[in-house]
């Protein structure tokens, strides 16, 4: 072997200690519950590439930074394969020549934004795992080279707070990264003393660090909130991309991979999997304490598995503020009053937590016309949506509606009958009586959506029972992910759903309910909004006019966007059901209506309150002002925390070390004793006098004072310093200020009067 | 990247982490930021309050040893804090040569942890057994505080002791006994037997055990000197010198030195030092435990800083030379200063004796022997190499087998 080589084996020997296996291993995990939880918010198509792009990265790392002797090639080794890596992780292949593929790659980089996003996500994880790797393996920096991981995780958490999974994960990098850490700890030792001295200091630091990590996971845990109020709301909102509007705003996964998020809109047609999203939309405050979903658009059209709002529902209307939208002909109602704080810009519809009576705002009503108003007012439900008649709402409108919602019970609905009107025959096809006032859409469902419909409503005897058995048949046996494969091309997404994938999200759940119920010749229509969204705190409020009562807000976001299924029953109108099985959406209530049974929370999530409050004067305020009282009790705890914490530390620094090496602390400590007591130490006074004088003045420590005076000078001007006897006197000495110093000098004692 | 600015990202991370928790109120957030100030504040607070009250005690060698003597020292470390402190680094900054008392041990809480270290004295000099530092921190390894207790207790290392009787120029006779007995610093060394008090003799002469044993006064008797000086020339040039310590031709000079002094002094000759060292060290001739000490102590620090020739030296010692005796002992195999001895030859009526070391057995150029071969009849001299034989009856860390002196006496 030639002496270069020789050279350079050894000091790969030399290297290949690296931190050794456990770390290589830890910093693997590390990179790939991150790249997991990134991977897991589907923030482009293909982004599952990061988790095997991060494992791989991390395994690469652990080897370079063990056999390439200097960091410059180290990171030109780094960013040689990362382009490697970004064409075989962020590109299709269709299988031709590399030339041409890579030829293709680099188009489809500079014209596909989906493409490029994921390039670039690629390329961000290869680079923070071999940061990482760097720092950790190579440089001995654990909290350094971890920092860029540590970022990405409450990125992740803020982007999709409702993912359970992101808990766990977070909890296990915090494990590994704490274990990383540990052995680091072991490693650094272990280079100093040696194998023999390892075995015993691993053992420790691991025991009493995994302790510590225990307790402080446990502490971190139980520890309450500071704020509980969400303030990115009211500070970002307007600089919020809008989640609902006029205009469809949900951007679907398409079979060639286009951006897909969660948000309103007026066409539903379940596709790939969807992004949560976590923009605010509105806040919305109602009267009515039980669950309420925000109504945007009515559909009634369903074409292969799409549901949209029908031709009809283009006819528009135009109705005034203030000016009613519908009479309410029905049985069982409850009138709702509602105040709509628009947080997102762009958007036009308005939200109704019913079915439409009235708004404050001028608007154009879908589905009705202007002579059916003249002609002396519309039954309830026939208006499906509303469009604000001044276009775009700007973010930070507040306006008010009046919207009625049923509170009939299961015995009522059960006993409805079958009588339904000619203008709600016309939207159900195959009902034999199109000559309504609507213009019936007519689907051919299939007949194996039919089929199954029977089967599981056979033997109920009510149309109720028929689609109550359908509700709980598909909320039990059919399961809810937001992650799905997209049907394949040409496939009616339904079938796909209840015959093949039986996971789905609202739209795919919607759908098929709507499909078997109206399979069963029953009066079915979709309806596409938001659902009851996130309770916030309390407060005083005044609705539609009305005196102020205390109401539970709702912050609504794009991610609350959903669809919910309405079927008609004589007398009693359209009728919600909930078919989706997501936990935040239970089986709506059947019960009926009594105000000392329905008080408020209701609304899930929301925290007790009354329904009003006795002589309560109407307070007007503008419900989208930020409630900064609110932030008082937890800005005054946290700073009282921050005080406790700061005079903690400053306690323990003015006590000063346990155990002296040398008088010179407790002589600076004389010091400011001194100086809190109003008398300072002159120049021109020694040791002696100095400590003589204070001791008269601060009598209960005079003794110990006294004697680390004596001390202090025999320390600074005798040839052999502190003999041993001196040091244990300035042991007791020392002992016996420490003890009486705090309290001495936060609450100095005035000293008794002699005689 | 230097602390503060590491300190300063971690502080700045934190306060964004609390910021985002706050504006978010995700519980999940909040939870990652008690968690990292938690990791904080108990790091900091537990390498804090354990280096509080950390203390080192050594129970150390001290005094006077000889290179190649064994020693043991025991160490404890105490731990009052109510917290164990899972590493403790013990850092020994003796820099005794092959010695290190320090190790990374665990101290649990309000424990003391003790243990034995056995060393070898390596190398001449004078040690102290400090300073020693305690460096602690906290299992995550965030923070670590360090805390240095005092060198303790010095220790002298004689060089290496060797057998020169046979280089020494004919011993002094002396009459009665040849070696004082008793401490050297209570009892004149040169007394060498009693007689009978006589009122003339002061009372200090008076020596009261043999006075006590024998019922009556008796006086110390002192000898006299029918031998002459020896001076031991240690040439401490930086220029001859070769080979590292401990194979150096320095290290075996100053041993030969050594040697050579304690012998002489043995048989109560007297005996003085001349180096031509930076500050041109000169002991004048003496006898007794003192000068034995004042000559050890000077080498068992010596180093070769000189930058006078041998030569120089040796001319300035002819001027006090009367019946001394030369013991020269230097690598340089020519020059000047074989010139000047074998002109000088036995001018100042004591004999003179070269103790040549062969540099190129250090691993140093060859300076030969030749120029050795023109001193005249009055100097006797040895060529001596790193293996010969007086060097290998006690051996010495690095050196080969023995093999045949290469000893040439003229």
């Amino acid at each position: 072997m030639s002496g270069a080589a020789a050279s350079r084996l050894a000091r790969v020997r030399f290297m290949g200690q690296g931190e050794g296996l456990v770390a290589d291993v830890l910093v693997v995990l590390l990179a790939w519950v991150t790249a997991v939880v990134v991977a897991g918010s589907n923030w482009i198509p293909g982004s599952q590439a990061l988790v095997p792009v991060a494992v791989f990265g991390a395994i690469f790392v652990a080897i370079l930074a063990r056999v390439v002797p200097r960091g410059l090639t180290y990171w030109l080794a780094i960013e040689t394969v990362l382009v490697l890596v970004l064409f075989v992780a962020a590109s299709p292949h269709a299988g031709g020549d590399v030339a041409s593929e890579f030829r293709s790659w680099v188009i489809r980089v500079t014209k596909d934004p989906n493409t490029g996003l994921l390039v670039a996500m690629v390329a961000a994880a290869w680079l923070v795992v071999a940061w990482a790797g760097y720092w950790t393996l190579r440089r001995g920096r654990v909290v350094l080279g971890l920092a860029p991981m540590a970022l990405v995780l409450p990125i992740e958490v803020v982007n999709d707070p409702t993912e359970p999974a992101n808990s766990f994960l977070v909890v296990v990098w915090i494990i590994f990264a704490v274990l990383l850490m540990l052995r680091h700890t072991v490693v650094r030792v272990g280079y100093r003393w040696g194998e023999e001295a390892t075995a015993e200091v691993s053992s420790s630091v691991g025991l009493h660090g995994s302790r510590a990590l225990i307790l402080m996971l446990v502490a971190a845990t139980l520890l309450p909130r500071l704020n509980t109020t969400d303030l990115t709301v009211r500070l970002f909102s307007s600089a919020t991309p809008a989640g609902g509007g006029g205009a469809a705003q949900l951007v679907r996964q398409l079979p060639g991979g286009a951006f897909a998020q969660t948000g309103y809109s007026e066409r539903v047609q379940p596709g790939g999997t969807l992004n949560r999203s976590q923009a605010p939309v509105m806040e919305v405050s109602t009267d009515f304490p039980r669950t309420t979903y925000l109504r945007g658009i009515d559909l009634y059209a369903d074409s292969n598995g799409a549901w949209e709002p029908g031709g009809w529902v283009s006819t528009v209307a135009n109705v005034g503020a203030g000016r009613p939208m519908a009479v309410d002909p029905y049985l069982a109602r409850h009138t709702v009053n509602a105040t709509i704080n628009v947080l997102a810009s762009r958007q036009s519809t308005i939200f109704w937590p019913g079915d439409p009576l009235l708004a404050s705002i001028a608007a154009q009503a879908r589905g009705a016309t202007g002579s059916e108003f003249a002609a002396g007012g519309l039954p309830l439900g026939s208006v499906d949506g509303a469009y604000s008649a001044r276009g775009l709402v700007p973010s930070g409108t507040t306006y008010a509606v009046v919207a009625s919602v049923s509170v009939a019970t299961e015995a009522q609905l059960r006993g409805a009958g079958t009588d339904y009107p000619p203008d709600v025959q016309g939207v159900t096809p195959g009902m034999g009586k199109p000559g309504g006032v609507r213009s019936p859409e007519q689907a051919a469902i299939d007949p194996r959506i039919v089929a199954l419909a029977a089967q599981v409503a056979a033997r109920q005897p009510t149309p109720y029972d028929q689609v109550k058995s359908i509700e709980t048949y598909l909320r039990t046996q059919l399961k809810y992910n937001l992650q799905v494969s997209p049907p394949p091309r040409g496939e009616d997404p339904v079938l796909y759903f209840l015959f093949n994938s039986r996971v789905g999200y609202c739209e795919y759940f919607a759908s098929a309910m709507g499909e078997m119920v109206r399979g069963l010749g029953i009066p079915v229509r979709l309806v596409s909004g938001y659902g009851p969204g996130t309770a916030q705190t309390p407060r005083e409020e005044s609705l539609a006019g009305n005196a102020a009562i205390r109401v539970t807000p709702s912050l609504i976001r794009a991610s609350d966007a959903h669809t919910w299924v309405e079927v008609f029953f004589p007398s009693y109108g359209w009728i919600p059901f909930e078919p989706t099985p997501d936990p935040a959406y239970p089986t709506l209530s059947r019960h009926a209506f009594d105000p000392a049974v329905d008080t408020f929370p209701a609304v899930v999530g929301a925290a007790p309150a009354p329904v009003t409050q006795p002589g309560v004067q109407p307070v007007h305020q503008a419900p989208a002002a930020p409630d900064y009282g609110r932030l008082i009790p937890g800005l005054a705890g946290a700073a009282a925390t921050a005080l406790a914490l700061l005079a903690l530390v400053a306690l323990l620094l003015a006590r000063g070390p346990a155990r002296l090496t040398n008088p010179e602390a407790a002589w600076r400590r004389l010091g400011w004793l001194a100086a809190r007591r109003g008398r300072p130490r002159l120049r021109s006074q020694t040791p002696i006098e100095f400590t003589g004088q204070l001791a008269a003045a601060v009598p209960d420590l005079g003794g110990a004072i006294e004697d680390l005076g004596r001390a202090y000078s025999q320390w600074c001007y005798r040839r052999d310093g502190l003999v041993e006897g001196d040091r244990a006197s300035l042991d007791r000495a020392w002992r016996e200020l420490r003890r009486g110093l705090p309290r001495e000098l936060v609450w100095p004692r005035r000293p008794t009067p002699a005689g | 990247m230097p602390t503060w600015l590491r300190r300063g990202i971690f502080a700045v991370s934190l306060g964004a982490l609390f910021v985002f928790a706050f504006l978010t109120a995700i519980k999940l957030v909040f939870v990652m930021f008690y968690f990292a100030l938690l990791l904080a504040v108990v790091s900091w607070l537990w390498t804090r309050l354990g280096a509080a009250g950390l203390s080192l005690r050594r129970d150390a060698p001290h005094g006077a040893y000889e290179v190649g003597e064994d020693f043991v020292e025991l160490i404890e470390v105490t731990n009052p804090a109510p917290i164990a402190l899972p590493w403790v680094e013990v850092i020994d900054g003796a820099g005794i040569p092959g010695y290190n008392a320090g190790r990374a041990v665990t101290v649990g809480r309000r424990r003391t942890r003790r243990w034995r270290t056995h060393g070898r004295f390596i190398s001449r000099g004078r040690y102290r057994m400090g300073p020693t530092r305690l460096v602690t921190g906290d299992p995550f390894g965030l923070f670590q505080r360090t805390r240095e207790v005092g060198a303790g207790a010095s220790v002298t290392v004689y060089p290496r002791l060797v057998d020169v009787s046979r280089f020494l120029p004919g011993a002094t006779h002396t009459l009665g006994e040849t070696i004082a007995m008793g401490h050297y610093i209570d009892a004149p060394p040169d007394a060498f037997g009693i007689r009978e008090y006589d009122p003339s003799h002061g009372f200090n002469r008076i020596h009261w055990p043999s006075t006590a044993r024998l019922g009556r006064p008796m006086s110390r008797s002192f000898e006299k000197y029918e031998g002459s000086d020896l001076i031991v020339v240690l040439d401490l040039s930086a220029s001859v010198h070769s080979g590292t310590a401990p194979l150096s031709t320095l290290e075996y000079a100053v041993s030969l030195a050594a040697s050579l002094a304690v012998t002489s002094l043995s048989r109560s000759q007297s005996v003085g030092l001349a180096c031509n060292d930076a500050r041109q060290t000169i002991i004048p001739p003496g006898r007794g435990g003192r000068q034995l000490r004042q000559i050890l102590d000077f080498l068992a620090e010596a180093v070769a800083d000189g930058s006078i020739h041998l030569a120089t030296l040796l001319q300035g010692l002819a001027v006090s030379r009367g019946q001394q005796s030369l013991v020269v002992v230097t690598p340089s195999g020519a020059g000047a200063w074989v010139d000047w001895l074998a002109r000088v030859g036995r001018a100042g009526g004591g004999s003179n004796v070269v103790l040549h070391l062969d540099a190129a057995s250090f691993g140093g150029l060859a300076d030969g022997e030749h120029g050795l071969r023109s001193l005249g009849e009055g100097t006797t001299w040895w060529s001596l190499s790193a293996n010969d034989e007086i060097f290998l009856r006690r051996p010495v860390a690095g050196q080969s087998a023995a093999r045949e002196p290469r000893a040439v006496a003229i």
